[in-house]
């Protein structure tokens, strides 16, 4: 996993290189006028502030207007619906999770969109999704944990429905029963957490510094792989749950999209997130840039959905 | 006073009956899950339960209303004659405001739409119908509709669109985000 | 870290932000906003959350989504909203018109004083108490709020969160206005609206199937449409049916002398005033008005009592009446937001505001974790939010400064404001208001959405149903339903969670309450 990252890392850059390259000899696509860009989060967190950060730093590099716009809610599901019947002409992108276009989209029948409707254009960062509690509840390690809920129920703060079953089969493998609280957005489990409203919770990135600083703990890994800053955390396989919480923030377009228009986007973002100001909030929040695109990010959306459902059955 | 009836026992009656629909028609109808669903087998609350608290909440207001009726402040004629009064203003202003642009626009090569950031036809929708908003207004409200207050709706216009399109490259002016 | 390096951060953050001509810009910011509140409550029907709902979108666009813009922006809403309270005194005792509605009282002694010739008396009296019962006020804040919103964090578990929003909005339905059951409805409309679009399944509930409505009501829409396209609606109409606007009355004698200020007369019934509305604007729902007009008769009791012979009594020219009734209508203005950083309960139109100016920028979720020390990262890190919080309170006080330095000098001059025509005025609005909101929403849909709800407004105010508990209701109903779901989730499905704990009991025994004594009250 780590190799493909760095390779896609490698080829990103390549591209970007390639794409300024045909900039200067002045072939190369530009948007006929201002370009939105949804984006799918509430404005002041951190996926706004990184779509924000972007948008600036494309307008400053290649002059292209960029209109920022809030379309949030269901998700990323809303975002999607607004973004399927814009034109295709590169005037329209959104920012959503690959979550959005794989469970959400598949859970969300009545909204009638998939993967096919959309172009993915490139994902700028991945989420560093852990399992965190306090760390004065005295639970060093997961087993801690689970030797506590065994006393007596424990409250699972998450923040959307992958990550409630997600939760729900963790303590069906573990042999215990959480009281899953589903709250909206990362920052709301974090409050939960430290008011003590909830006893531990999913966090994608937001624990980085309350775990360096001894508050919080990194009790076990969501991902596949495991966590960078606690490496030594279980990972989920490791407890038991074949699914894992692996998550992208992405960028799509409507489907049918200029090839050349495509190209151009995906490399202008692909830049941003390696360079200038969002590549150093990309870095701080969310331990560096991810630009997985083109072939291998369709792959990666389609299966993303078509592995929603087998997850939706496990918790039934 | 009709019927024995004051104004404020006809809004409770009418404002019951509403929040009945709410709570046996509308809310059951248009949402996808119940007042408790069970998920991950465990009850959560559902989507019905929101609109039907909000639905029992208008039911208990409208029955004290029933039991104490207050001011029996009624809607008179001349009220509802006011509200069409507007709203025939507001669909002639706003249908100018989105449509006089590419209207005005249909017969060129490119239409509206790629000029839709460009002065100064960006601006013929909104100066247009926020004119004949103010000006429409001030003279409903003064019973005389005069040249000099379509003057003042011009000059108003022009004003908040410049006030937001000079300074902020990313506001846009009505209705260009919807061309 | 401890909570003086939380005030000294945050006194830095307002007083360190960057200079424009060499003058911070969030004090500049303050400013501004203060001036333009003079002169926005100095015009008889605009009022300041009129003002405040109209420049917010301007403000995102200039400062933008990011953590900085927090303290410019709402530095600008807090310095319109006290310099509104003070503004509207002006053409109260010149014209013998209130620029705002919690200014009428004011009339009564305000402009038979400046028809004697005791116009700029008058005006000192007024500013002079206003800026004091604003700065007590003030004061109450900044010491009740942290230990509230601690208390609350560490007593009130998820099901007695529960019970205490459904205690604020019973109480809020209960008090404003004459009618409990219009509150209630007014209120429970809003609680609908809230539920449009919003519900945790992913099909759009409530939406009739319109895609227009899919990410439901835009906030803006609704609180503008109701709060300010209603009531332009209605005053327009009042022009149109009367007539023209009433011609200002001009004061018989323009010759000003200043009349003796004597401070230890006006000194008891500032500081009454000042006491009662801190309490009235503590309590969400019951607006600076009803502060107003109970400081007023809690002074005229009093002052029938210990009167010279010879003084002039209330409503004939008695600064007294002046400093009780604006003393207590501005010191409503900090103690109003104890409720909205405490519990993230707006208690009136202008907090309302400010809830949705922190809401559009992010970055600052008013509530209980606000005072949270450690600040949820770690123990040696400052708490973003509670430095936030006391830049909040600094601007309040540099508002203060401003208030007791410029304030008088500057409210003399914003008479003029008076005689500019409401029906030329409020058209002007309504455009703004709606191109504020298309410039956030960019969609017509938007735009009639606005309509509709200032209809409904319209609807409101004709039959005497406050529109305010709507406005309240439609900001904090989301927020009931996510804590009552996290409530019933936390406690394993329990569905008499708001029952089995003494402290939710208590909270729904007291909404209950306060619902059955406000019927009690005479109606009308």
């Amino acid at each position: 996993m780590k190799n493909t990252l760095k390779a896609t890392a490698t080829a990103a850059l390549l591209s970007v290189v390639a794409a300024t390259s045909s900039f200067a000899d002045g072939h190369a696509w530009a948007p006929e006028g201002p370009i939105k860009m949804m984006i799918a989060f509430a404005a002041g967190g951190g996926a706004d502030t990184h779509a924000r950060l972007i948008a600036e730093d494309i307008e400053a590099s290649l002059g292209w207007e960029m209109i920022p716009e809030q379309v949030t809610g269901k998700g990323g599901v809303n975002a999607l619906v607004a973004l399927k019947d814009m034109p295709t002409d590169g005037s329209a992108i959104a920012l959503v999770v690959t979550e959005s276009l794989g469970y959400n989209a598949a859970a969300a029948k009545g909204a009638g969109i998939a993967p096919s409707d959309f172009t993915g254009l490139t994902t700028t960062a991945g989420f560093q999704m852990g399992v965190v509690a306090k760390a004065d509840k005295g639970w060093t390690s997961f087993d801690d944990m689970i030797a506590a809920a065994k006393e007596g129920e424990l409250r699972f703060g998450t923040m959307s429905p992958k990550l409630s079953d997600l939760a729900f089969l963790l303590g069906e493998a573990q042999g215990v029963e959480f009281n899953i609280v589903q709250v909206r957005g990362g920052r709301a489990v974090m409050d939960g957490v430290q008011a003590g409203d909830m006893d531990l919770g999913f966090m994608a990135g937001i624990q980085g510094k309350g775990v360096a600083s001894g508050d919080l703990v990194n009790l076990a890994s969501a991902l596949s792989v495991p966590l960078k800053q606690t490496p030594d955390a279980p990972t989920f396989a490791d407890l038991g749950v074949q699914f894992s919480a692996d998550g992208y923030f992405v960028f799509v377009a409507p489907a049918g999209m200029d090839p050349a228009a495509r190209d151009a986007i995906t490399a202008a973002i692909a830049e941003a997130t390696n360079s200038g100001k969002a590549a150093g909030m990309i870095n701080k929040a969310f331990g560096g840039a991810v630009n997985i695109q083109g072939a291998e990010l369709d792959a990666l959306l389609q299966s993303d959905f078509d592995a929603a459902g087998q997850l939706m059955e496990a918790v039934q | 006073m009709r019927n024995g009836f004051s104004a404020d026992r006809w809004l409770a009656l009418i404002v019951l009956a509403f929040a009945l629909l709410v709570i046996f028609v509308w809310a059951p109808m248009d949402t996808d899950t119940g007042i408790v669903e069970r998920v991950r087998r465990k009850f959560v609350i559902g989507d019905a339960l929101g609109p039907t608290v909000a639905g029992a909440v208008i039911a208990i207001g409208a029955l004290l209303l029933l039991l104490r009726p207050g001011t029996d402040r009624a809607l008179s004629h001349e009220n509802l004659l006011w509200i069409v009064a507007l709203c025939a203003l507001f669909a002639i202003a706003l249908w100018l405001m989105r449509y006089a642009g590419p209207v005005a626009l249909a017969w060129s090569e490119s239409g509206y739409r790629p000029l839709r950031a460009t002065a100064p036809w960006h601006y013929i929708g909104f100066l247009l119908g926020g004119t004949v908003l103010v000006g429409g207004l001030t003279g409903l409200a003064k019973r005389k509709l005069s040249i000099r207050d379509f003057a003042i709706g011009f000059a108003a216009s022009l004003v908040i669109a410049l006030m937001y399109d000079l300074p902020f490259d990313d506001l846009i002016l009505p209705p260009n985000g919807d061309v | 870290m401890g909570v003086w390096d939380h005030v000294i951060a945050g006194v830095l953050a307002v007083f360190q932000s960057d200079p424009i001509l060499g003058v911070p810009i969030t004090v500049l910011m303050v400013l501004t906003g203060f001036l333009l509140g003079i002169t926005v409550g100095a015009t008889p029907g605009l009022a300041g959350p009129m003002a405040m709902a109209i420049s917010l979108p301007i403000l995102i666009s200039i400062f933008g989504y990011s953590n900085d813009a927090l303290l410019p922006v709402l530095g600008f809403l807090i310095g319109i909203m006290k310099g509104a309270t003070i503004g509207g005194a002006v053409p109260a005792i010149l014209f013998n018109t209130p620029g705002t509605p919690d200014a009428y009282m004011t009339t009564l002694d305000g402009y038979p004083m400046a028809q004697k010739g005791e116009a700029r008396h008058a005006l000192r009296v007024a500013h002079f108490s206003s800026a004091s019962g604003d700065t007590f006020s003030d004061i109450v804040l900044v010491l009740c709020a942290p230990f509230l919103a601690i208390l609350v964090e560490s007593y009130l578990d998820l099901p007695e969160k529960t019970a205490l929003l459904i205690l604020s909005l019973a109480f809020i339905a209960s008090v404003i206005g004459n009618s409990v059951g219009k509150g209630l409805i007014s209120m429970g409309l809003g609680l609908l609206a809230a539920m449009v679009a919003t519900g945790e399944d992913f099909y759009p509930r409530l939406t009739l199937g319109q895609p227009a409505l899919a990410q439901g009501i835009p906030v803006a829409a609704a609180i503008l449409g109701v709060l300010i396209l209603g009531e332009v609606f209605k005053a327009l109409e009042d022009i149109h049916r009367d007539g023209q606007s009433s011609s200002t009355t001009q004061v018989g004698q323009r010759e000003s002398k200043n009349g003796p200020f004597r401070l230890r007369k006006l000194l008891p019934y500032i500081g009454r005033s000042a006491v009662i509305g801190t309490c009235i604007g503590a309590l969400p729902g019951v607006g600076s008005t009803l502060a107003a007009t109970l400081g007023y008769t809690s002074a005229k009791r009093r002052y029938s009592k210990s009167k010279e012979p010879n003084a002039p009594g209330f409503g004939q020219g008695a600064p007294e009446g002046i400093a009780a009734t604006e003393a207590a209508n501005s010191s409503v203005s900090g103690a109003n937001l104890i409720p909205v950083l405490s519990l993230g309960i707006p208690g009136n139109a202008a907090a309302v505001f400010l809830i949705l100016a922190m809401d559009s920028i992010g970055g600052f979720n008013p509530g209980p974790s606000v005072f949270q020390l450690g600040g949820g990262i770690s123990d040696d890190a400052l708490n973003p939010e509670m430095v936030m919080a006391f830049g909040i309170f600094t601007t309040m006080f540099v508002a203060n400064g401003l208030n007791w330095t410029i304030g008088g000098v500057f409210m003399r001059s914003v008479g003029v404001m008076a005689r500019i025509p409401k029906e030329r005025l409020l058209p002007i609005v309504l455009l703004l208001t709606l191109t504020a909101i298309y410039v956030q929403e960019t969609s017509m849909v938007a735009v009639w959405i606005t309509l509709f709800f200032g209809f409904v407004g319209y609807f409101m105010r004709r039959i005497d149903m406050s529109p305010l508990p709507f406005v309240i209701a439609f900001i904090l109903g989301g927020n009931l339903e996510a804590t009552a779901r996290q409530a019933f989730a936390a406690t394993g499905a329990d569905p008499f969670f708001l029952f089995n704990n003494p402290i939710a009991l208590a909270f729904i025994i007291l909404a209950i309450g306060v619902v059955i004594f406000s019927m009690r009250k005479p109606a009308e």
